[in-house]
């Protein structure tokens, strides 16, 4: 740590504390929280949306802004997926598993302030890493080739095997479900069709954010009219309730805010891999480390503390090969990469030489933001959190109007909307037999990953005569290959050290 | 239906899945068909299981999942979502949008045979329509699925 490095944090902090500056956080970080609250509205859009606005701005100001946006849009997607089981953005598909839990037993303040925090520490957390180590990173996750993504991936397939409702094999179905629906459309390596069954726009394949609009958001509805209740949750403000659940996650979850938020920050670093794989990895390591793993799922803190704290940490680590060589690590972080450009800044490692003031003013700025979100979000849930109090049939009726705005919004496709409804109708149909929709969203997300690295390793294993060479032998492949066996065996090894009963794997439903 | 019949519903429906999957996917080429093989494979293995499970849980069953839930309800509202959909291209988004939450929320509450409560959600929820045409059409210009009408 040089001289000239603490004078470029300096700089950078007193660029990032002037009071427009500041103002542009806080205008950044609201508008980003409505917009990630919304479903369908991600944080890619949120943060494209107001790239235009930032050309009138100073180089700096523009990406304080734009980084405002990107935080603020990840943290806000934990809002509707606590209130309403909804995730507002991909990212917070792993929160709705213990937030919803926590809303419906009358702990929705609890939640929902428990994301906000685990959020700001995420957040904070990878952006030191980004300030303090993003050379050494950037040059690790060079060493991801087609093989470490495919092995990756599954790595985060071995959570679905603990989603859901206990069974093991329902888990697995809804997982490999997931899977072949991802597999409709071109196929990544020969650019063919597939899965179409003659109806040509499936050639675009099932797009991400209407799926995961019909899984949650649509099915959900679907489960508010079914019943009697009359609102979706009980909301009581307790004074002092900050303070309490500071304390509880100081308490109880130090460990798992730090491990999810490395897990966030690495994940983050890897190109193609965003926020929602590391809320479900972080999760599940959660999850598999704690002392009674079958807590999770019922509405524990710990469970929202993880997917939060490392999808907000996955900002900075997304930034890390973006202003170091120049390589998004996230959809957000490329959109980000085009507002660089616009402002006539190239990423790189010449981007802290030539324009230190800038690059470090934007650090800077993300860790003054997350601080500012502690704010911004507080307010905020005063307001969101209300949301509990309108009848049930009006929010119903409503969230059918968003997931249709969400899910055209993405590439303005009729098929798109006609997807979200297909998948709310079996969503909703599947829970009742045990396949929840977690495992489905998983198995969708992870797809693409797995199919590319497996294809294009495939591939060059062909190319070496060798697919141990490619698969196993590689050093990142192969410990994330004992990652994986040892994901697969722990729970169960774990729970015989603690003389529990063994995990159940027989598949029926209502188990 | 009780959870075992539903369970040896959903293996039938898997099995023929696989079978439907099963036959698209013999025309892929390499590397392209490993991963669809190798899950369609997964999935007739699980399904079986699935199966077996339930014919061995016994004719009890494991309880009624659809034991309580207002059927009628849930089906006029997929029903009348789907109606809307049909809509939005005749009528435009915003209008067949103000027509559904009317409508919806009418229908789940009972509100149209109380007029006082029927004026109030209808004006309620013209202004959530005009918030949603200001936030997304003017303020974010998100675009919205087009129609005939607004």
């Amino acid at each position: 740590m040089d001289w000239q490095f603490g004078q470029h944090v300096w700089t950078g902090l007193v660029t990032a504390l002037q009071p427009f500056n500041l103002l542009l956080m806080v205008a950044g970080l609201a508008g980003g929280i409505v917009v990630g609250i919304l479903p369908g509205l991600t944080a890619t859009m949120g943060v494209a949306l107001m790239v235009p606005l930032t050309f009138g701005l100073e180089p700096v100001s523009g990406l304080i802004m734009l980084g405002a946006i990107y935080c603020g849009a990840i943290y806000g997607g934990s809002n509707s997926a606590c209130l309403i089981n909804t995730p507002g953005t991909p990212s917070s598909v792993a929160t709705t598993f213990d937030g919803f839990p926590m809303t419906r037993q009358g702990r929705a303040y609890e939640a929902l302030l428990t994301s906000l925090l685990a959020s700001v520490i995420g957040g904070i957390v990878g952006t030191l890493f980004l300030l303090f180590l993003a050379g050494p990173l950037a040059r690790i996750a060079l060493r991801f080739g087609p093989p470490e993504f495919f092995w990756l991936a599954v790595f985060g397939l071995t959570t679905i095997g603990s989603l859901g409702t206990g069974s093991v094999v329902k888990g697995l179905i809804a997982g490999a479900l997931g899977l072949l629906l991802g597999c409709i459309g071109l196929d990544p390596i020969a650019g063919k069709p597939r899965f179409t069954f003659g109806y040509y726009p499936l050639v675009q394949g099932i797009e991400l954010i209407p799926a995961m609009i019909g899984l949650f958001s649509f099915s959900q509805v679907l489960r508010l009219v079914e019943g009697e209740q009359q609102l979706v949750g009980e909301f009581q403000r307790r004074p002092g309730a900050l303070a309490a659940v500071a304390r509880e996650l100081w308490t109880r979850c130090r460990g798992v805010l730090l491990r999810s938020s490395l897990i966030g920050t690495f994940v983050g670093i890897l190109p193609g891999a965003g926020g929602e794989i590391a809320s479900i990895i972080a999760y599940n390591e959660s999850r598999r480390w704690d002392r009674n793993p079958r807590r999770f799922g019922t509405g524990v803190i710990e469970g929202v503390a993880s997917s939060e704290s490392a999808n907000n940490a996955v900002i900075g680590g997304a930034l890390i090969p973006l202003l170091t060589l120049g390589i998004p690590g996230s959809a957000p972080a490329a959109v980000l990469m085009g507002g660089l450009l616009a402002h006539g800044l190239r990423p790189g490692s010449k981007l802290f030489a030539e324009n230190g003031d800038v690059a470090y003013g934007f650090i800077v700025s993300l860790l003054v933001a997350n601080l500012l979100m502690l704010l911004v979000g507080y307010l905020l849930i005063q307001g969101t959190v209300r949301v509990l109090n309108v009848p049930t049939p009006y929010v119903a009726v409503t969230v059918v109007v968003l997931s249709v705005i969400g899910s055209y919004a993405i590439r303005n496709s009729v098929l798109d909307v006609a997807v979200m409804f297909v998948l709310g109708v079996a969503a909703y149909l599947g829970s009742k037999v045990g396949i929840d929709p977690g495992p489905v969203a998983l198995g969708l997300i992870l797809a693409p990953i797995v199919e590319e690295g497996l294809g294009q390793s495939l591939l060059l294993a062909q190319a070496e005569g060798s697919l141990a060479a490619v698969f196993l032998l590689r050093p990142v492949a192969a410990l994330l290959v004992v990652l994986t066996v040892l994901s697969v065996l722990t729970p169960a090894w774990l729970n015989r050290r603690r003389g529990g009963a063994p995990l159940a794997v027989e598949g029926g439903a209502g188990e | 239906m009780t959870a075992r019949a539903l369970d040896l519903v959903l293996a039938a429906l898997l099995a023929a899945l696989v079978f439907l999957f099963g036959a698209a996917a013999r025309a892929l080429e390499y590397p392209g068909r490993v991963l669809p093989a190798v899950l369609l494979a997964a999935l007739a293995l699980l399904s079986g299981a699935l199966a077996a499970g339930a014919v061995r849980s016994g004719p009890g069953g494991r309880g009624r999942p659809f034991a309580g839930v207002r059927k009628r309800r849930v089906a006029g509202m997929v029903a009348g979502s789907a109606a809307y959909l049909a809509a939005v291209p005749w009528l435009g988004f915003y209008v067949s949008s103000l027509v559904f939450l009317l409508a919806g929320a009418m229908g789940l509450t009972g509100a149209w045979r109380r007029p006082r409560q029927a004026a109030r959600v209808a004006l309620m929820f013209a202004a959530v329509v005009v918030v949603i045409y200001a936030t997304f059409w003017l303020f974010l210009k998100v675009p919205t699925p087009p129609g005939v009408l607004l």
